[in-house]
């Protein structure tokens, strides 16, 4: 284990993942190991998404059901307003992630997202649905759900590494990273290859130079055998005479 | 386009734009730290930032504790002392830049609840009460199986048990406790004498050898409060308070704030503040550490920094900060509405 050889420096970005990025790029610079930040815990469980008709039909029913006529909205009880439309329980964003994380982190909450996880529900949309969720109740508004969009998927993120999940960011990406890591490398090597071929090539035709052929390698009644017959001579390759 | 819509809409970009940012800054770890996988890169990303979020929280619930001072998440948290006091044309930012404050409000219930997810402490060690290594007796009839050292160890969790929904916590009172009502850990009869130590899955609980008498007994009251009044009843303990029921103070609207600030900046408050109005000593508002009124000089350290941003004050909601020295944790501190707690018209 890599012992710390400094403090932390200070880190602030209107980004979580900035922010994110440098302080593990400064807990490494500090003497931390990799395996320190992130300790291997063995293979991962793979949150692969299956196909399921079942849930696909069940989604066509639901959006087969129909929207809302123009001015709906507009004609229900004002004085029984729907929780998005009152003014929201927290304006502040630091509050409602307080808030939001909080009841992440609780056992039954995270044994949902674990499960979700693992069964290939996407990072995103887990998110999404959490911060739609406390929209609705009238816990936040819009602009409050958009700004945690990033802090609350990497909260799930974190519980998935926790759990050892492989999980999916958005959509079906299990293995999007690793597949760009494998054609990094296959990328890699190609250019190895290419810059040691260039290397032998170079290597091999530096010292020719055509003045310096030695002409005398072929015997002289070869040659004058070449020049008479000249075009007779076929290529051990050519089309044979039918 | 409905609102809704709308929003789902400009949602999906958001996401879209998260995962383009996450794998943008993977690609710049990479460069640097090179010989590293990605999806390591990712781990490393995620934990970095569940503390930075949470404050440290999610780390020590994770891990069932405090971050260790050694370790990369006590590390992070450490970074408060290096920035506190740090200076801005003589005025002391470092003052409000107090990292992971926001971790206080989240950190008990986070901890509590999660290390129950991991098996590594139990919720009774939250609750205060000791193991009963040293503890005999089976007050309220029931009698725990749980082996200490598999509680104490901590029970780690398959992974087919983690996705069943099973917690060491489930697991242990499913072997323990047949009925349904034990399995709300309720007693069948009521004690015939003043409990002492009492061993619940293998905890003492600290049970007080005076009760208190009813506070808050109302129609449908919960068992707690059941409890309060006919103990001492079947003790014959005549009860201290036996006046009308009256609400508690934590019932009262300055309760609730002073709870809420309690939860929020944590013991300090406690022991400060809500001690001594609970005690009645309304002249005293508490210590300095939790409850006191931060002046207005105390917010400068935010201009400043918001200034040095080119974040309008008036609009520093909308600009919310992440890192390890993040002021943007104070913007809505209950530090700065203190004047709001009151106490039967005292300010």
């Amino acid at each position: 284990m890599g012992t710390p050889k400094r403090q932390a420096n200070p880190v602030i970005s209107s980004s979580l993942s900035e922010a994110a990025g440098q302080i593990v790029l400064d807990g490494l610079d500090a003497g931390f190991d990799i395996e320190d930040i992130a300790p291997d815990k063995g293979p991962k469980i793979r949150g692969e998404a299956k196909f399921s008709q079942e849930n696909l039909d069940e989604l066509v029913s639901l959006s087969n059901r129909g929207t809302p006529i123009p001015g709906q909205s507009l004609t229900r009880d004002t004085d029984n307003p729907y929780p998005w439309e009152t003014p929201p329980e927290f304006t502040n964003p630091r509050e409602a992630l307080d808030d939001i994380v909080g009841s992440l982190m609780q056992p039954e909450a995270m044994k949902n997202i674990v499960s979700a996880l693992a069964q290939g529900a996407a990072v995103a949309d887990l998110g999404t649905a959490i911060l739609y969720a406390k929209f609705n109740e009238g816990k936040i508004n819009p602009d409050v759900m958009m700004m945690l969009a990033e802090p609350v998927m990497y909260t799930i993120m974190a519980i998935g590494e926790e759990a050892n999940i492989k999980y999916n960011i958005e959509g079906n990406d299990l293995d999007e990273l690793d597949e760009e890591d494998d054609q990094e490398e296959f990328d890699n090597r190609v250019n190895e290859f290419r810059n040691a071929l260039t290397d032998i090539k170079k290597g091999a035709t530096k010292n020719i130079e055509p003045s310096k052929i030695n002409t005398k390698v072929v015997p002289e009644s070869i040659l004058a055998q070449v020049k008479e017959k000249g075009p007779e001579i076929k290529s051990l390759l050519s089309k044979g005479e039918e | 386009m409905g609102l809704f819509k709308k929003l789902k809409k400009a949602f999906k970009k958001v996401t879209g734009a998260v995962k383009k940012v996450v794998k943008k800054v993977v690609k710049g770890v990479k460069k640097v730290v090179k010989k590293i996988s990605s999806s390591k890169i990712l781990k490393a990303l995620a934990i970095a930032a569940a503390v930075v979020v949470t404050g440290g929280a999610a780390i020590g619930a994770f891990t069932g504790g405090t971050a260790a001072s050694g370790t990369f998440a006590g590390w992070m948290m450490n970074a408060s002392q290096a920035v506190t006091g740090f200076t801005v044309g003589g005025v002391n930012v470092g003052a409000v830049m107090k990292p992971f404050a926001s971790a206080g409000k989240m950190l008990g219930k986070a901890a509590a609840g999660v290390t129950d997810f991991t098996g590594l402490t139990t919720e009774a060690s939250r609750t205060g009460s000791v193991q009963a290594s040293t503890i005999s007796g089976k007050p309220f009839g029931i009698e725990s199986t749980a082996t200490e050292g598999a509680v104490s160890s901590g029970t780690q969790l398959t992974t087919e048990q983690i996705l069943a929904g099973e917690t060491p916590a489930s697991i242990a009172r499913a072997s323990q406790m047949p009925s349904a009502q034990a399995a709300l850990n309720l007693p069948s009869t009521l004690p015939p004498s003043v409990p002492g130590a009492t061993t619940v899955s293998g905890y003492q609980l600290n049970i007080p050898t005076t009760i208190p008498g009813p506070t808050g007994l109302s129609a449908g009251a919960g068992v707690t409060e059941q409890l309060a009044v006919n103990v001492p009843k079947s003790l014959g303990v005549t009860p201290k308070v036996t006046e009308a029921v009256k609400p508690g103070f934590f019932d009262t609207t300055a309760g609730k704030v002073t709870s809420f600030v309690g939860r929020t900046v944590g013991g300090a408050a406690l022991t400060g503040m809500t001690q001594q109005y609970i005690a009645g000593d309304r002249e005293q508002r508490g210590s300095m550490a939790g409850a006191a009124y931060e002046g207005e000089s105390n917010l400068e350290g935010l201009k400043i920094f918001a200034a040095q941003k080119g974040v309008d004050t008036n609009d520093i909601y909308a600009h919310i900060m992440y890192g390890n020295s993040d002021p943007s944790t104070q913007y809505g501190n209950e530090l700065y509405r203190q004047q709001t707690v009151t106490v039967g018209g005292v300010a």
